[in-house]
């Protein structure tokens, strides 16, 4: 067997050029296929810490929160220590304490109100606080007291000076701890960095339920009072360890094993813990199970297209044996002739392969570093943080030695096939052997209906990625690849078709060049099919690559834009409405800008005329749909404009207009009730403006209450202000509410001659003041007033009287009964605009399914405590910012005044929607941040997110890199094709060339032949990939989850791109094709020309 | 049908002759390795005569058929076809000359695998753009000249070598050339066979009036050649 490699050395050299292409083309396949794998493993490892690095504090942060009560506090916090460290493990993490003391009571003296107070030691303190007066607290004990910094507007509130000492008593511990008041300060927003405090940053809550009371009593409370830190002056009440894992530098199997014990924090801390209430608030396992998620569609789609390069690798390097054999055919009889047996001969070509291989093996991990690093400085990819050292992970190596030898493999097929004799050889070559047609045909369908059978499975399942769970079906992920393979080879079959056209067109003609062209294609179909089916692959697989990128990064895009409802939206809101209102108002870029409701409600089928809601937990979005064009993101045929039309109210509401810059409102409220009950009853009487602003904020303004006479006293009208936040701008006041209070004990009055309750109340001298105090009247007569009674359930209770304006102001008048004052309150809603007969309704289909309800059907939902009756307009498939799931539209104007008109205080003003160009929203968004109004989410933020994000991008640079690799390829392959049909063939064109055949008209002829099969190529290479893109893409689009895409994806045609990538393959195919053959021509014909030179 | 001899003319040689070689002189190679193919050979054919070429195997009959036919150019000397000089003609005038004056007979037929032997024996006739008609009515008389009509649609495959050999004559007849010009046309043939294809060649070169230039062993046709001519180490020596 030494002959093999001398043979094989000769052969090696002989047949340089064609190996070095073979070889090149290996090393090409195995590198790309590596760089995908370096795309899944290096790609895949550092996209979650790039993910997580960005996805902030509140979605990685562990908390661990226990109530101390009456536990040893020392080993309470040692074993959330303990119990923290267990659950972080080898992941490194910063850790801060924050520690505040059980609620306590001030004793400020006999018969005054004892408001609950709560020390603390808060590691934000320094950041977040600015001290009013005073010196921050040093030390844990003065002598005195606990030396504390109060908030200022505790201090303001109940007089306490620095130095005061503050007796206070435990509530669920019995305690007594003195305080002393060296310091007052101010809490500093954003109000998200207090959510670990008691009060939440809120500074007061005005009737908060004591400890211990169980609900029965209310209290002021104040907080925190800041001690020292870390001096200990905190009895712990609750202890709050907030983790801060370093997840950046976490290798993916620490991130496996916290996400392991993350589904077990629960009850592993509660055990860890003595005695003590434990919770574990996280939100890092969800945070890790989504970005497992989407890693892993990721991950699906790169190996979809990956199958699709392989495929046309193995396309190009069969192609590849094919030449091969064609060039080494004598050679081959030859050795066969002299003895060779055929295990001698396909171990010759095992050697050739394996030698192919090792060099592909050790060129290409080498070079798919080099492309990785490439293109990973792409600023899409190096923005998304994949830019690392790849290294040489084992992946890589065996992603490139298997690759590397599949692909060497496939220049074995040839020499499997076991040879005929020569004469038969020769004969096959003049018509093509049924047999072998018949066996290829059956290859073919084998193909196909395997492809049909992936395909059909796929279109079952509706995705590669199974139900969301991240895993997936290997056939399914084959099933683009072979679907492509099935397309290449049925284009394989119209060759036949455009051969026998040519045929007669050769017949006619009377001239060589195109009838060659004619009899090369259809009486060497085999060759001509290789290079067809090359050009059919690489042409589909561009046109499904970059048709599936558009519609990949349209639907992310829409998915994101769906998910985000709006250009820049503001949650987690901070703050009063008209302090929102104020501080959005001052930011710039946003055109418009709008409060939103979006909040859990019941809901379910009205049933009467005031019903109760009893029926599912759905979502309400309530918006301002006068503006739903601006506002409403998300794609709906038809747009949001045309949807929600007739949904809000027909006019708008015109109350008193306040202008802007007015920082109080004034006015004087005169009220008596005519009735007398008697000596030692009083009444009380309070009102609330309703106020407006231009963006829609909506709100009432308590005012004190005022002492109201009864029977004959006299009444006196009382001096009333309401602040108005600064910046505000202009308002209106759209509504007053009247409430009629008589404190004591009515039901033993309930005998009483007297029931009705005769009221009337006037708001007067109403003025705008601005800083300096100057007022400003304001005119009443603007509004339409009108007064209702409530909800239509107390109608009875109360007969309504007159509602007029005259020179003296606004009087309403009504008649309640002394039951329902008795009972709760008596109250009088008057209003500038009307009751909306029906609030109207765009409801999703799983609502309607849920509430086995119909269009027009009428809902009653719950907001704030008060039935509002719906009537359904219509449907939509999903609605902005919420693409799944039950859920209702409704225009908050006309919920707002459904539910004024009945009382309620509901401000609907869940987050904040604004309209804000694409350049101008990430500045917004931090302009809105730094105001302390939210947290923000932009649209384009997201979008940019969910398609160039870490977890994400993969998916694109993997579709560029396969059609820029398919087009290379196919170039690489029809210049080899090309190479070897000239050196083949070169006999024969010199013998044309010696019958009198011009070199110009034989390469016109090659290029023309090359031209036809580029055309067929191409036309079914477009067609198959536009089948594939149109069935195959939509299927394996799917949501950052691996779940069906909301709203549903639509194949998209980038044609220009498309054009692009077709024309540089047909370019490059054409001008590889020319410049070979005129070089080969060139060259070989002087010395084949010569007669007796055949060789 | 007859064959005009021109042995005896003389007067304008460029004129009078067919094909006239001047002191032409071929070398392949150079310095020490120099191989001296042809050597300061001057030859005269008149038009209509068949001259057969002989001499042994490197005796450089290919590279004079060569450099007569337009395929090779010669180093020294000159070379006229039909009143051409083939030596100073262009890329474009050769293309002309092979497809106007000259043919070829391959000594392995030289035919298009893939093509039937009416294909063939079109080729010529298309690179002339004969209009299909005229062109299937030559190529059916050609065919029928060398006796392979049923043979017409049979791929060189499916053909003898003898039967290749009579399609590649008709071929190289298809254009009526002025110059036949056949290197060993019976070489890979039995001497049967070879007999046949050598009393063919000699028919078709009378019927069709073509000067034919014949490079051959076999003495069969160098009894049918008008003329002999003998070369020996790239030398003319007989004739």
């Amino acid at each position: 067997m030494t002959w093999m490699p001398r043979l094989l050395a000769h052969r090696t050299r002989a047949h340089s050029t064609l190996l070095l292409a073979v070889v090149a083309v290996t090393v090409v396949a195995a590198t790309l296929l590596g760089t995908f794998a370096l795309l899944l493993s290096v790609g895949g490892d550092r996209a979650p810490q790039v993910a997580l690095d960005r996805a902030g504090a509140q979605a990685t942060t562990i908390d661990v929160r226990s109530t101390v009560g009456n536990n040893d506090h020392e080993k309470v916090a040692a074993a959330m220590e303990a119990g923290l460290a267990e659950l972080l493990g080898p992941v490194d993490a910063e850790v801060r304490t924050w520690t505040s003391s059980p609620w306590l009571l001030v004793d400020r003296g006999p018969g005054l109100p004892k408001p609950l107070v709560y020390l603390a030691d808060y590691p934000i303190v320094p950041e977040l606080t600015a001290l009013e007066s005073g010196q921050w607290p040093t030390t844990a004990w003065d002598g005195e007291g606990v030396p504390v910094a109060v908030p200022v507007a505790a201090a303001e509130e109940y007089g306490w000076e620095l130095g005061d000492v503050l007796r206070t008593e435990g509530t669920d511990v019995a305690s007594e701890i003195p305080v002393r008041v060296v310091a007052t300060y101010r809490a500093e927003p954003p109000r998200g960095q207090w959510s670990r405090d008691l009060l939440e940053g809120r500074v007061h809550l005005s009737d908060y339920p004591v400890p211990g009371s169980f609900g029965g009593s209310v209290a002021e409370a104040w907080g925190p009072l800041v001690v020292a830190p870390g001096t200990g002056a905190v009895i712990p009440g609750t202890l709050r360890l907030e983790a801060w894992p370093d997840l950046d530098s976490a290798t993916p199997a620490e991130l496996d094993g916290l996400r392991e014990r993350l589904s077990t924090a629960q009850t592993d801390l509660y055990a860890a813990v003595p005695a003590a209430t434990t919770d574990v608030l996280t939100s890092l396992d969800r945070t890790l199970d989504s970005i497992a998620a989407s890693l892993a569609v990721t991950r699906v789609g790169v190996v979809v297209v990956g199958l699709m390069l392989l495929v046309v690798a193995v396309t190009v390097l069969l192609l590849a044996a094919r030449l091969l054999a064609e060039r080494r055919a004598a050679e081959q009889t030859l050795l066969t002739s002299r003895g060779a047996s055929h295990p001698q001969l396909v171990g010759l070509a095992a050697l050739e392969a394996l030698g192919v291989a090792a060099l592909a093996t050790l060129a290409a991990p080498w070079l798919a570093g080099l492309v990785y690093r490439g293109v990973t400085r792409v600023p899409v990819l190096h923005d998304a943080g994949l830019a690392v050292d790849p290294g040489a992970p084992a992946l890589l190596w065996l992603t490139c030695a298997v690759a590397s030898l599949l692909l060497a493999g496939v220049l074995l097929a040839p020499s499997l096939r076991r040879r005929v004799s020569a004469v038969d050889s020769e004969q096959q070559e003049v018509r093509q052997d049924r047999k072998q047609a018949l066996a290829r045909s059956g290859v073919d369908l084998a193909v196909v209906v395997v492809a049909g059978v992936a395909l059909w499975q796929l279109l079952r399942h509706g995705s590669p990625v199974l139900d969301g769970s991240g895993g997936f079906d290997p056939l399914l992920v084959a099933a683009p690849a072979l679907v492509l393979l099935a397309g290449g080879v049925l284009a394989g079959r119209v060759l036949p078709l455009v051969a026998g056209v040519g045929e007669v067109v050769a017949r006619r003609s009377r001239a060589l060049v195109a009838p060659l062209t004619a009899w090369e294609i259809s009486r060497r179909p085999r060759r001509a099919a290789g290079a067809v089916l090359l050009v059919t692959l690489a042409v589909a697989v561009g046109t499904f690559a970059q048709g599936w990128h558009d519609t990949w990064r349209t639907s992310q895009r829409e998915q994101a834009e769906l998910e985000v409802g709006t250009d820049l939206r503001v949650t987690d809101l901070d703050g009063s409405v008209l302090d929102q209102s104020a501080r959005v108002a001052a930011v710039d870029g946003l055109s418009v800008v709008s409060p939103v409701g979006m909040r859990q409600v019941q809901a379910g089928v009205a049933t009467g005329p005031a019903p109760s809601v009893s029926g599912i937990t759905t979502t309400m979005l309530a918006v301002d749909t006068r503006h739903a064009g601006d506002l409403l993101r998300g794609r709906l045929d038809g747009g949001w404009s045309a949807a929600t039309a007739g949904l809000a109210p027909a006019s708008p509401v015109t109350g008193v207009p306040v202008p802007a810059g007015t920082s109080e409102l004034g006015l004087t409220l005169t009220a008596r009730v005519t009735a007398d009950l008697g000596p030692g009853v009083s009444a009380l009487t309070s009102a609330s403006l309703v106020v407006q602003d231009a963006r829609g904020a909506r709100v009432s303004l308590d005012l004190p209450p005022v002492p109201t006479p009864l029977g004959d006293a006299p009444d006196e009208p009382t001096e009333l202000t309401v602040p108005l936040p600064e910046g505000l701008g202009a308002v209106q006041v759209i509504g007053v509410s009247l409430r009629l209070t008589i404190p004591g004990d009515l039901w033993g009055m309930l005998d009483a001659q007297v029931w009705d309750l005769p009221w009337e109340a006037a708001l007067g001298d109403v003025r705008a003041l601005d800083a300096d105090g100057e007022p400003t009247p304001l005119d009443l007569g603007r509004g339409q007033w009108r007064t209702s009674g409530g909800v239509p359930l107390y109608d009875p209770w109360i007969r309504l009287g007159s509602t007029w304006v005259d020179d003296d102001g606004l009087h309403v008048t009504g008649t309640p009964n002394l039951g329902i004052v008795a009972d709760n309150q008596a109250a009088l809603f008057t209003t500038s605009f009307d009751r909306e007969p029906i609030v109207h309704a765009l409801v999703t289909p799983d609502l309607l399914a849920q509430l086995s309800a119909t269009e027009d059907d009428v809902l009653a939902i719950d907001v704030d405590g008060t039935v509002v009756q719906l009537r359904i307009d219509g449907q939509v498939p999903y609605l902005p910012g919420l693409p799944r799931g039950a859920a209702l539209l409704v225009d908050r104007d006309s919920l707002l005044r459904a539910t004024l008109v009945t009382g309620s205080r509901a401000t609907l003003t869940d987050e904040w929607w604004a309209l804000v160009d694409d350049d101008d929203a990430r500045d917004a968004a931090a302009a809105v941040q730094a105001a302390g109004v939210g947290r923000t989410t932009t649209r384009v933020e997201a979008a940019a997110q969910a398609t160039d994000g870490p977890l994400h991008v993969a998916i694109p640079a993997a579709l560029w890199i396969v059609t820029l690799s398919a087009v290379a390829l196919a170039v690489a392959g029809i210049a080899l094709s090309a190479t070897v049909a000239v050196r083949t063939r070169r006999l024969e064109l010199a013998r044309l060339q010696a019958l009198g055949a011009s070199q110009g008209s034989l390469a016109r002829s090659i290029v023309g032949e090359y031209l036809l099969l580029g055309v067929i190529g191409t036309a079914a290479g477009i067609g198959v990939g536009a089948l594939l893109a149109w069935v195959v893409g939509p299927l394996v689009t799917v949501s950052p989850r691996g779940l069906a895409p909301v709203p549903a994806v639509v194949v998209q045609w980038p044609w220009p791109v498309l054009g692009s990538v077709v024309g540089a393959l047909a370019l490059g195919a054409m001008l590889a094709v020319v410049v070979t053959t005129r070089a080969l021509l060139r060259r070989a014909s002087g010395a084949l020309l010569r007669l007796g030179d055949e060789g | 049908m007859t064959v005009q001899s021109a042995r005896h003319r003389a007067a304008d040689p460029v004129t009078e002759s067919m094909v006239l070689v001047e002191h032409v002189s071929r070398t392949y190679g150079s310095g020490d390795a120099a191989v001296h193919a042809v050597r300061d050979v001057s030859l005269s054919i008149a038009p209509g005569e068949l001259v057969v070429l002989v001499g042994r195997s490197g005796s450089g009959k290919t590279t004079l058929l060569n450099v007569v036919g337009g395929l090779d150019k010669p180093d020294e000397g000159r070379v006229v076809v039909d009143g051409r000089e083939v030596s100073s003609l262009d890329e474009r005038g050769l293309v002309a000359l092979r497809r106007d004056v000259v043919s070829f007979v391959f000594q392995t037929f030289g035919l298009v695998p893939v093509l039937s032997a009416a294909e063939n024996v079109g080729v010529p006739l298309r690179l002339r753009k004969v209009p299909p008609r005229a062109r299937d009515e030559r190529v059916a008389l050609l065919l029928d000249l060398v006796g392979l009509t049923d043979h017409a649609d049979q791929r060189p495959g499916e053909l003898s070598g003898g039967q290749q050999q009579r399609v590649a004559i008709a071929r190289a007849l298809a254009n009526s050339p002025r110059l036949l010009v056949a290197d060993e046309p019976t070489g890979q043939l039995d001497s049967a066979t070879g007999v046949a294809i050598m009393g063919l060649l000699r028919a078709v070169v009378e019927h069709e009036r073509t000067t034919a230039l014949v490079a051959t062993h076999d003495p069969v046709m160098m009894a049918l050649a008008d003329r002999v001519v003998r070369l020996q180490d790239g030398v003319l020596v007989e004739e």
